[in-house]
């Protein structure tokens, strides 16, 4: 996989979790200003980080608002949401 | 749209109509949201996946429950954005959007109606397909 189609399938996910995040911190939305683009700074993942700010440089550079939004820690994936079990065994 | 429930006799007259005791609205739904407040969240975010790739992000919440959100991945063609895909739960049901450059749209209902499910099943179907949609547009603005 070449390093900038990793790139956009790591944003693809980043969006959506910010999705999320919204639907719980709607507070969030308020400090948007309407006509800003948003440009996601995982400081966790150093590569995505710079990918990303150099995007937001682009844009500025063109005269478009930019609001960086830092993400300063992210919860491990979750495969399954059970967190015990019990076998019994009947043979 | 509006169901009355009426706890009155069907054959009342009109102006004992007012004996109505209940008014059920139904809460999902594009035509149920109030256009103002649309209006006012329209296009609420946009962030970049790529240069030319953006992610369009616009929810509605009622008393703290989302009764309308919709996703929308976009990518840039001479200087103007264009939808190539959009999950959202318009029209009462949650559903996958296929747009072309002639404005032609191919609705694909989702079996997960639930927004974080739906949202879920849209991450996963643009992390596999983004190239494959962006790809897709393109050729349609070929033809």
């Amino acid at each position: 996989m070449n390093k900038e189609k990793e790139m956009i399938e790591r944003n693809i996910e980043f969006s959506a979790e910010f999705s999320r995040y919204l639907f719980e911190h709607p507070e969030i939305e308020d400090k948007i200003p309407r006509d800003a683009e948003i440009i996601l700074l995982p400081e966790y993942d150093e590569e995505l980080k710079e990918f990303n700010l150099g995007m937001g440089k682009n844009i500025e550079a063109e005269g478009g608002k930019v609001v960086y939004i830092s993400i300063k820690e992210i919860r491990p994936k979750v495969i399954s949401r059970i967190e015990r079990i019990e076998l019994e065994s009947v043979a | 749209m509006y169901i009355r429930v009426n706890l009155c006799p069907n054959f009342i007259m009109n102006n004992e109509r007012q004996n109505w005791t209940s008014v059920i609205k139904p809460v999902t739904g594009w035509f149920d949201i109030h256009l103002a407040e649309l209006w006012r969240y329209r296009d609420l975010i946009m962030l970049f996946v790529r240069r030319d790739f953006g992610y369009r992000h616009l929810h509605i919440k009622e008393k703290g429950k989302i009764i309308y959100f919709r996703v929308q991945y976009e990518t840039k063609i001479n200087d103007k954005w264009h939808a190539v895909v959009r999950y959202d739960t318009a029209h009462g049901f949650a559903h996958r959007d296929l747009m072309d450059i002639r404005g032609r749209v191919d609705k694909t209902p989702l079996f997960n109606q639930d927004y974080n499910d739906a949202l879920t099943f849209a991450e996963h179907d643009l992390k596999t397909n983004w190239e494959l949609y962006k790809k897709r547009f393109s050729e349609e603005k070929d033809e």
